[in-house]
């Protein structure tokens, strides 16, 4: 009861101590829980974007194949050539079912057509748009659209030849003008596919002219997001699509063709919304399949063709994938930064204990018994560490909701999308956390002082008393060491056994580093134990250092593959910052003196008491070992954290130069049709760069090549397997194909090959004269594709180069086929063709750039490099027998990201779109992109990620700042007596300011060197590692580590000269009495 | 009827220039409230030039007060004081600061040094507050250190010194800068019989050979006998200044 008293009073008797231990306690508990609250909510928001673009709908029913529309197999019954669709079958069928009774609340049938929209005044398109059906009937679940004016809109009401268009699009389309009363052109191509493989489809192409007769708002309300859509009444589309259909059949038929099985009514999507009861997960999974079996079991073979998704299963499931390496990410980097709060709390602490210890001594002088003191201790840490851990929880939720509404500035949320999630357990662990923190930093530290010397002590000796590590540090040096050798052994793969082999994937190596850490530490400790304390610090921090710095430039050199290794870069960082902070530490002396050498030589024609205050700063820092310790630590974490993350994102925006160079063949612009093929003649190229090349232009096209590119599969069989069917997109390759091709030692391969050429059989690759090739270079495999060269199969018989990109196959996640191995293509003279895979490709601006959704996205489908005299002779898959033409212009304008090369685009497509290009191809319509807008576009998500986390970690600083703050204001109340003592001694006021700034200002310094070593070391590390070998140049960006410098610096000295000036203006003979 | 002190016997004396002139001074402490401590009152009294003179009294007198009036360390309530025909009570900050750095010497009676510089760097900080370079600071400082007895403990931080050393380290360091006149606040309190006469041995032999001023507080009647003369102050009143004439 006594003690509880002396507890609380002491609490109220020293309340600047005590506010700036609840602030610290709070502090940290503030940083856990923001980016708790943080990655909680991001995931949380995520999830409310991608519900809210697919609307009400929780499951869909579509075509296995998203491009086709499927010939229904209900209504085959019907007669084909009926002129007047039917309706409504499929859905009555389906209605019927007990499966629909028991699980369905509501369901619509929606049908989409994937179109170009002209703006035929401008010629400005734009492609793979939604041309969307819907049902005039609809179920309210699927939405109502609503006009700009917020009046309702009726689809019913609209004309054939009439359209609602979505905000975005109107937006992306017309500039100034009103665009209602205009006219669209919309252009969508159908293609009907039968049962595969045996039977071909047909594809027509249909062109509109659609009058806009009002402008539809995406409302936000948690219905399906319209916004660049066109919305049609869905019997305007099933007539259009039944009419398109006809034609083809007429066509197909006078050419002798074949046909099976033609609907009437194709229908793309049936949306379905579940009844209540039925929750998303496990019970949205089972209702999915139920309906998938009841659906086969009405409709035959239906499976083959549909597939019932629980989509909005599927997106809780990918954005929880998602924000798991997100939430993850957030959290590494955040608990960096909570370390650094750690710092702040530490430092606190060991201030507020200094203080304590003279009481102690003075108690246990005159005769407290330990229990006594530990007893008043506890009862008032405990209610520090309660109170901080409160004021944290507040502290956090606020934090939390500011990183929420950065995360929603940096994704580009409308900021009311993302909820603020506060879950219990975040509030609950944080809570224990911070008070387990406070009691750690702040108890044990009490107890350990209540064992001091107690005559020492009331001396006012503060120097640390030569600490006594004794036998600990025996035990556990040897229990350290001997869990990492052990542990080491266990290793699988080991790398005492497997050598270099064994730092191959990232996961391996990440499993390896902590029995690495255990035997450097374990060492260490023993020496401590058996040299002295300080040799065995050394030892330590030299080989932390020299492990990472092995890491981060020889292993990670050899890492291929594996999954995780976020774990690891902690690891990096944490190895790193310990070993750097270490040294600085146990040579913080030799440090001080140089830096007071320094400044002396500077201030050497001086008169002023400059080398008095300087020596009084560099000594007061060296003989705080710890406390300057904490200081330039938390300077070196946040800055090495700040520059790590800012020098990647500056290398990976602005060092890509040659990742762009290779990935686009050094090619600036991409001209290309996007939906419909141009005439397939590489001579057309040089025609069509004649009519942009208009000299009065600033842009001039220097080189440009053509790619003919089937849109649809090629169909192919594989050499063990010939039941194994497959498709694959293919690419004719001509001698002409490349830059400057003829002359070859000036050939620009762009498109690197996968880096495996052990693995090639290519050694046995003969050029045309029959000689061996000395060397295995990319050109070589392009060239002799380009000229059509043979290699040798298994076998050892000359047959046709192929290159192809990883065949994968996805139900095994497995690369199915190597370079050497054959493959065979249909011919259609009904032939099969063995081309031998010469190598793969890692991809080439046609498959890794994603032209619009028509290329799809990278490496999802494989391409075949043909040599394009295969090109008429292979079968495609697809009834369309044109190709595709893709133009890749060079320029003369260096910079890729100019936006000359833009505003050149536009004229190009006004150009062809407007007039010209149409009349002399009657064609739809070309697309200009710069290469470089390619990349950006795909890369966009990361830079805004890299943004947001440049963002997030630069919070830190407010940690340090606050930090510094307290260390200055701490360190300046300490020595008030000191500082009249200097006043005594003829300082000046403005001397002791300079002197107490300096010394923080010379921390924050050592903090800014350890973190720029240390962050661009992480920076180049990451940057060579994601770079994919080198193609991303590592840049250091200086603007910004001198901001950072900038910014270490004002806070140095902010934080320090309100105290510091405040401590000089006291009456020295007042500061001399103070005793602490 | 007052003693004379034997100050006549000390031929340093310049009769002709007080070093230090005090006339009407008055320290209140906590002036105006409940609390108010008239610590020094109507003090009035002269230090000559080369004087060695005690200032004693009972605990609580006003004696540290007084020292640190002296010293510009604390502003005065009322009154005037001179040192080196100086106006202390007119003087800004700065020019107090100057005037300290130049001219004076301190010793307090508690905790004297700066614990986290050595003795040498204790001593030298005067110096280099002066503008002295690190060599020249060093080799002065050497010097008076090896007077002091203390030569080989340059290095030694004042935790590693015993009371007696970090007194005569502190002594070092107010007379580093040959100040005019040197304050002590108890300087030998710490110290035993022996090392105090050694303390006091040297006073002297500075007084002797600089002619510099002390003004030495002290409890012990013994110092107060091997000074010049000793002033006393009771209550904040000066009692005796020990230059009275016997009527
Ligand atoms: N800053 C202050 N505020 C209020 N009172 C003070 C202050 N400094 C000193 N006093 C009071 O002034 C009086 C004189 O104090 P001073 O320290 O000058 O005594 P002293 O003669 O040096 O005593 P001692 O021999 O114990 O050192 C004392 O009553 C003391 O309580
Ligand atoms: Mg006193």
């Amino acid at each position: 009861m006594i003690a509880l008293k002396t507890a609380f009073r002491n609490v109220f008797r020293r309340p600047s101590q005590n506010i700036a231990v609840i602030l610290g306690v709070a502090l940290g508990v503030s940083l856990f829980v923001g980016v708790q609250v943080g990655s909680d909510s991001l995931g949380a928001g995520l999830l409310e974007l991608s519900i809210h673009s697919i609307g009400e709908r929780d499951a869909s029913i579509s075509p296995v194949f998203t491009d086709f529309f499927i010939n229904e197999q209900i209504l085959q019954e019907e007669d084909p050539f009926s002129p007047v669709p039917t309706g409504g079958t499929f859905l009555e069928n389906l209605t019927e079912t007990d499966a629909y009774k028991n699980n369905v609340a509501a369901i619509t049938a929606r049908l989409h057509l994937r179109s170009s929209v002209i703006q035929p005044e401008t010629g400005a398109i734009e492609v793979g748009k939604r041309w969307t059906g819907i049902d005039p009937d609809q179920h309210p679940a699927f939405g109502i659209l609503t006009n700009l004016e917020g009046q309702t809109l009726n689809v019913a009401d609209l004309e054939p030849h009439q359209i609602y268009v979505g905000e975005e699009l109107i937006e992306d389309l017309f500039t100034d003008q009103d665009p209602i009363g205009k006219n669209l052109t919309v252009q969508s191509s159908i293609t009907t596919l039968g049962q595969p493989p045996f039977v071909e489809s047909v594809s027509v192409r249909i062109s509109q002219n659609l009058t806009i007769v009002d402008i539809f708002q995406d409302e936000g309300l948690g219905r399906e997001s319209f916004s660049d859509y066109l919305v049609s009444p869905l019997s305007t589309l099933q007539e259009l699509v039944y009419q398109g259909i006809e034609q083809a059949k007429v066509a197909a038929f006078l050419q002798g063709q074949f046909l099976l099985g033609f609907g009437s009514q194709p229908l793309t999507d049936v949306y379905i919304v579940w009844k209540d009861g039925i929750e998303i997960g496990e019970g949205s999974e089972t209702a999915t399949l139920r309906l998938q079996i009841a659906l086969d079991q009405i409709f035959g073979d239906f499976a083959a063709l549909h597939r019932v998704s629980d989509t909005r299963g599927n997106i809780v499931r990918q954005i929880d994938a998602a924000t798991e390496g997100l939430s993850l990410l957030l959290n590494g980097f955040g608990a960096i930064i909570i370390l650094a709060g750690v710092l702040v709390i530490i430092n606190i602490q060991s201030m507020a204990l200094a203080a304590r210890e003279r009481e102690t001594g003075i108690l246990r002088a005159v005769g407290a018994k330990r229990s006594q003191i530990i007893r008043a201790n506890l009862l008032e840490s405990v209610f520090l560490g309660v109170f901080g851990s409160l004021a944290g929880l507040a502290g956090g939720v606020a934090y939390g909701r500011l990183l929420v509404w950065f995360l929603g500035i940096a994704f580009e949320f409308e900021t009311g999308d993302i909820p603020v999630v506060v879950t219990d357990e975040t509030l609950i662990i944080s809570f224990f956390a911070g008070f387990i923190l406070s009691q750690v930093t702040g108890l044990i530290p009490a107890i350990n002082a209540s064992r001091i010397n107690i005559a020492r002590v009331l001396r006012g000796i503060d120097a640390p008393e030569p600490e006594d590590f004794g036998r600990k540090s025996l035990y556990f040096g040897f229990i350290f060491t001997l869990i990492g050798i052990l542990g080491i052994f266990t290793l699988d793969p080991n790398p005492l056994i497997d050598g270099n082999d064994a730092f191959t994937n990232i996961d391996d190596v990440q499993a390896a580093y902590p029995f690495f850490i255990f035997t450097i530490v374990g060492p260490a400790l023993l020496v401590a134990y058996f040299r002295n304390f300080r040799l065995g610090l050394t030892v330590v921090g030299l080989f932390l250092l020299g492990f990472a710095y092995f890491n981060v430039f020889y292993v990670l050199d050899k890492i291929e593959g594996g999954s995780g290794g976020l774990s690891y870069i902690i690891y990096l960082v944490a190895s790193l910052l310990v070993g750097t902070v270490i040294l600085t530490a146990v040579n913080l002396d030799a440090i001080a003196s140089a830096g007071q050498r320094i400044t002396a030589w500077f201030a050497r024609s001086s008169t002023t008491p400059v080398r008095g205050t300087t020596m009084v700063a560099f000594k007061k820092m060296r003989s705080k070992v710890t406390r300057s310790t904490l200081t330039f630590a938390l300077f070196a974490t946040i800055l090495t954290l700040n520059i790590w993350i800012g020098t990647f994102s500056y290398s990976f925006r602005f060092g890509v130069d040659s990742q762009v160079v290779a990935l686009t063949g050094g090619s600036d612009l991409v001209i290309y049709s996007p939906d419909n093929p141009l005439p397939a003649s590489i001579g057309f190229s040089q025609e069509l760069v004649d009519e942009f090349d208009d000299t009065a232009r600033e842009v001039q096209i220097t080189d440009a090549r053509g790619f003919m590119r089937s849109p649809s599969s090629l169909y192919y069989l594989e050499a063990d397997d010939p039941n194994s069917n497959r498709t694959a997109n293919s690419v004719a390759i001509g001698p002409d194909s490349f830059w400057d091709s003829t002359a070859q030692e000036n050939w620009i391969f762009p498109f690197d090959l996968f880096d495996n050429k052990t693995e090639t059989p290519f050694e046995t690759y003969e050029d045309q004269d029959g000689d061996p090739e000395a060397t295995f270079e990319d050109e070589v495999v392009w060239k002799a594709l380009a000229n059509n060269e043979t290699m040798a199969n298994t076998q050892g018989e000359q047959k046709p180069i192929l290159i192809t990109t990883f065949i994968f196959d996805f139900s095994t996640f497995t690369i199915e086929k190597w370079q050497g191995e054959s493959v065979y293509l249909n011919l259609t003279d009904g032939t099969l063709q063995e081309f031998v895979i010469g190598s793969i490709s890692n991809g080439a601006p046609l498959s890794d750039l994603s032209l619009g959704s028509n290329f799809g996205p990278p490496g999802f489908s494989s391409t075949f490099y043909v040599n394009e005299h295969w090109k008429d002779k292979l079968l495609a898959f697809s009834g369309i027998s044109d190709n595709e033409n893709v133009f890749l212009a060079r320029t003369n304008i260096e910079d890729q990201t100019s936006s000359v090369l833009e505003d050149f685009l536009i004229d190009v497509e006004g150009w062809a779109n407007a007039g010209s290009f149409q009349n002399q191809f009657g064609s739809y319509g070309i697309i200009g992109v710069t290469t470089y807008s390619i990349y950006e576009g795909q890369l966009e998500g990361q830079f805004r990620f890299f943004q947001f986390l440049q963002a997030f970690v630069s919070l830190g600083f407010v940690v340090g700042i606050l930090g510094l703050v307290v260390v200055a204001f701490r360190s300046v109340a300490e020595r008030k007596r000191e500082i009249g003592m200097l006043r005594a001694l003829g300082f000046r006021r403005r001397d002791v300011v300079v002197s107490v700034v300096l010394e923080l200002i010379v921390m924050g310094m050592i903090g800014l060197v350890i973190g720029f070593v240390n962050g661009t070391v992480m920076g180049y590390a990451l940057t060579s590692v994601n770079g994919g070998g080198g193609e991303v140049e590592f840049l250091i960006p200086w603007g910004l580590i001198g901001l950072y410098a900038a910014i270490t610096f004002m806070s140095a000295i902010l934080s320090a000269i309100f105290p510091a000036v405040r401590a000089s203006q006291i009456p020295p003979s007042d500061a001399l009495r103070y005793t602490g | 009827m007052t003693e004379q002190i034997n100050y006549t016997t000390n031929p340093n004396v310049d009769w002709t220039t007080p070093m230090l002139d005090l006339h009407g001074v008055n320290k209140k402490y906590l002036e105006g409230t409940d609390a108010e401590v008239h610590a020094v009152r109507n003090a009035d009294f002269k230090v000559y030039k080369g004087e060695m003179v005690a200032l004693m009294g009972p605990s609580g007198s006003g004696k540290t007060t007084l020292l640190n009036l002296i010293g510009g360390l604390t502003p005065a309530t009322s009154g005037s004081i001179q040192i080196n025909d100086i106006e202390v009570t007119d003087l800004n900050e700065e020019e107090r600061t100057k005037l300290r750095r130049n001219s004076i010497g301190y010793i307090f009676q508690h905790f004297n040094l700066l614990e986290f510089l050595t003795a040498e760097q204790n001593v030298m900080l005067p110096l280099l507050t002066q503008g002295y370079s690190d060599a020249q600071a060093k080799r002065r400082t050497t010097m008076m250190l090896r007077e002091l007895g203390l030569g080989g403990r340059l290095e030694h931080f004042p935790s590693e010194l015993s009371g007696g050393q970090e007194q005569r380290v502190a002594i070092g360091r107010s007379l580093i800068t040959n100040p005019a006149i040197i304050l002590g606040d108890e300087p030998t309190g710490d110290l035993d019989r022996s090392a105090e006469e050694g303390v006091l041995n040297m006073f002297r032999r500075i007084n002797k050979e600089k002619k510099q001023t002390l003004l030495l507080v002290t409890h012990s009647e013994w110092i107060g006998s091997k000074c010049d003369r000793i002033i006393r102050i009771e209550n904040g009143e000066i009692v005796q200044t020990g230059l009275e004439v016997t009527s």
